[in-house]
């Protein structure tokens, strides 16, 4: 009854709460899901690509547009989307690169399925622990690698002043947050039209469904795949850049590791290959996370979101909207 | 390329890695000079020289290294003291493999730290095995005292020291009526902040929430959770950069409350990443920042001296009593490392609240039994700071602001 009553109070609050995180995660988990679809492959190094984001929007604010206070206006513009073409290109880039070097070779020589999850942990810690290095103070032989995680600490630039927009039921809901969801949702949808209007969407619905067939039908299945994960990467581009901007909290190595299993479970519980599956199954965790803390506490989230994960995988094994490779 | 041609690629980086890990090894403050009838002897420091939280520990590594070489520079000490370097990145995980470096190096005749709490539960018994004395400058866990140890010393208050103290801060300097406790869940954070609950209420303070949240980015539904409770103050048991997170996206969500942590949040992480919303934070911490020794230390370290030097001070005084123990042994007659470990015990052993060494934060004494450190009133030896002007500014001690 308290956790009724509780929930009630917070209801707005939380809803706010996990619309954000949810969008995010949502942003992130289509990277798993595209991936999955068209290799049947758990990109396990998914969360560094994120990581990677988080590094350049904030590299991005600090040193190219010297951001120290806040700045309004179409400057403002300016900057974000001045960060957000690199994080989107970084990570975009990392992704197709851990392709090449992390699964395009196994591939080639037929590797069993194993083969691939190791290699893909081993993609992910490399790009970790490469990132604890890039303090401006470590070495390769000669080679000083560069400064961009730059020496602890340093303060983390906000462009943005948090403001209130509008009220809703006594719940305040500020810029960036309404910035998170209208960002995520324009992207989701150009995202969700790129798969199912364009030439080379329609390749990848292809190759998801029959790869063979596909390719006997004239579809360039190197091409879809390395599309695949540079669109994954650019969604977890954008994700990047809206987590560290909303939240306002530093950039390292290890960023990507939480919201990365999250946006994994996301894809799960959609429906793992299904994109609109992994968009909703992102909103819906987020909001079964938000809402066990008035609930529960906050100590029980991660217990209730995957107890909801492990009851929705047992009514429905293959996610809430199934196992639609290609849809 | 070729396939030859990523072979030998893959060669070239392997040799580029090992070099690299080669190099670093060897890191260690070797101050030329001295006496040729000078001992060299090896103090290990163990902590996190390197890794994600060593800006954390580095302060008492330069404070261990700056007395180390004071005293191998001073004619009338009998040695030449090596620190070495016992890098466990703050993980008890990767304890054993250092310990047992530590263990296995014959010039070893004691170990600085090991400077966080768990490193040294997977620690300790190697030590104890080995008779080789180590005294920690920051490790506060309560159980450490517990284990019986007979080599380990503590130069630091412990967690119970600060969490009581803490508790009555808030009721008696903050003015808090409605109280909200949280934690990382971890090893300090959480008998950390039940401790501050327990004493709080024992003052009056209504507990109005307690909640523990594993160190994650996003706070929002924790925060909302706090402004629904209608507390007026909240404590977090953790470490910096969370609790600069919290803070942080607390009063961005227009909270306005007393916030309140320990000794894990005081660094100058929290200070950057707290931003703007850091003012009028409460902190405590057994380390005294503000002392004489903090001019010495930046005049040593300039650039490279940190600009909230927790445990630096402490990290001296524990190289003092380490290093008085190795003269007192020498000078006693030891001359093998083993004669020498043997000698810095019977010095510890010999340091008692009447009969204190003058350590430049505060005078070093053990509890006989317990080996915590030990000082006619105890509640000297936590310090409070509140957060003013972006800087950490001294409220005094909790002998001084408290009842």
């Amino acid at each position: 009854m308290d956790c009724v009553t509780s929930v009630y109070h917070q209801f707005w609050d939380q809803t706010r709460n996990g619309l954000t995180l949810g969008a995010i995660y949502a942003m992130i988990a289509l990277g798993y899901t595209m991936v999955y679809g068209v290799l049947q492959l758990i990109n396990f190094a998914h969360s560094e690509v994120f990581m990677v984001s988080t590094v350049v929007t904030l590299y991005a604010f600090r040193n190219w547009f010297n951001i120290s206070e806040p700045i309004t206006g179409v400057a403002l513009v300016l900057v974000l989307v001045g960060a957000l073409i690199p994080a989107m290109l970084a990570s975009g880039g990392t992704a197709v690169a851990i392709e090449r070097l992390a699964y395009r070779p196994l591939r080639k020589r037929g590797a069993p399925r194993l083969s691939f999850l190791i290699s893909a942990i081993g993609a992910s810690l490399f790009l970790q622990y490469l990132f604890v290095l890039m303090d401006g103070r470590h070495y390769i032989l000669f080679l000083k690698l560069p400064p961009i995680l730059g020496p602890s600490p340093q303060s983390i630039p906000a462009p943005m002043k948090t403001e209130t927009v509008f009220t809703i039921f006594g719940t305040a809901v500020s810029n960036k947050r309404v910035l998170v969801v209208v960002v995520a949702v324009v992207m989701l949808f150009v995202l969700d039209r790129f798969v199912r209007r364009t030439r080379l969407g329609r390749g990848i619905r292809a190759v998801a469904q029959d790869a063979e067939t596909a390719a006997m039908m004239g579809v360039n299945i190197e091409r879809v795949i390395v599309t695949t994960f540079f669109v994954g990467g650019i969604m977890a581009g954008a994700a990047g850049l809206l987590y560290v901007l909303v939240l306002g909290i530093p950039a390292f190595w290890f960023i990507g590791f939480v919201p990365g299993l999250k946006a994994f479970t996301a894809a799960v519980l959609g429906g793992i290959g299904n994109i609109r599956g992994a968009m909703l199954g992102g909103l819906l965790l987020g909001m079964v996370e938000a809402y066990t803390v008035p609930c529960f506490g906050a100590q029980w989230t991660n217990v209730v979101a995957f107890v909801v994960l492990v009851l929705v995988l047992l009514v429905r094994p293959t996610g809430i909207f199934g196992e639609q490779v290609g849809a | 390329m070729t396939k030859k041609a990523y072979r030998a690629f893959a060669v070239v980086a392997v040799f580029a890695l090992v070099a690299a890990a080669c190099s670093k090894k060897t890191e260690q403050s070797n101050p030329s000079g001295g006496a040729a009838q000078k001992i060299d002897v090896t103090v290990y420091f163990q902590g996190a020289w390197t890794g994600p939280y060593n800006y954390l520990v580095v302060p008492s590594i330069q404070g261990a290294q700056l007395r180390a070489k004071e005293l191998s520079a001073d004619p009338s000490f009998p040695a030449n003291i090596t620190v070495g370097t016992a890098d466990t990145q703050g993980s008890g995980d990767n304890a054993p493999p250092v310990v047992q470096q530590v263990v296995g190096d014959p010039n070893t005749v004691a170990v600085e730290g090991p400077a966080f709490s768990g490193e040294t539960r997977a620690s300790g018994d190697s030590y104890e095995q080995a008779q080789i004395p180590f005294v920690t400058q920051s490790a506060t866990a309560v159980d450490l005292a517990q284990n019986g140890w007979t080599y380990w010393y503590r130069t630091v208050g412990n967690d119970d020291l600060q969490g009581g103290n803490d508790g009555k801060f808030l009721a008696q300097v903050v003015g808090a009526k409605k109280l909200f406790i949280t934690n990382d869940k971890g090893d300090y954070g959480q008998p950390l902040s039940q401790t501050v609950g327990d004493a709080a209420k024992a003052e009056g303070v209504q507990i109005v929430g307690e909640e523990g949240v594993e160190s994650t980015d996003d706070y929002s539904a924790l925060i909302s959770d706090i402004k629904a409770s209608g507390a007026d103050s909240v404590f977090y048991g953790g470490y910096d950069a969370d609790f600069a997170k919290i803070v942080k996206q607390g009063v961005d969500a227009g909270l306005k409350v007393n916030w309140m942590s320990g000794d894990g949040s005081v660094s100058n992480t929290f200070l950057s990443d707290a931003g703007s919303a850091e003012e009028g934070v409460y902190l405590s911490i057994p380390s005294n920042l503000g002392g004489d020794f903090t001019a010495k230390y930046n005049q040593e370290y300039g650039s490279q001296a940190s600009s909230v030097p927790v445990y630096a001070a402490e990290g001296y005084d524990a190289m003092s009593v380490i290093g008085e123990g190795i003269k007192q042994a020498i000078d006693g007659g030891a001359t093998t490392p083993t004669d020498i470990r043997a000698g810095i015990k019977t010095y510890l052993d010999s340091l008692t609240v009447n009969n204190p060494y003058p350590g430049v934060a505060k005078p070093i004494a053990f509890d006989p039994t317990t080996h915590e450190l030990a000082a006619v009133d105890p509640n000297s030896l936590l310090y409070f700071y509140q957060v003013k002007n972006g800087a950490m500014s001294p409220l005094g001690t909790a002998a001084d602001v408290l009842k």
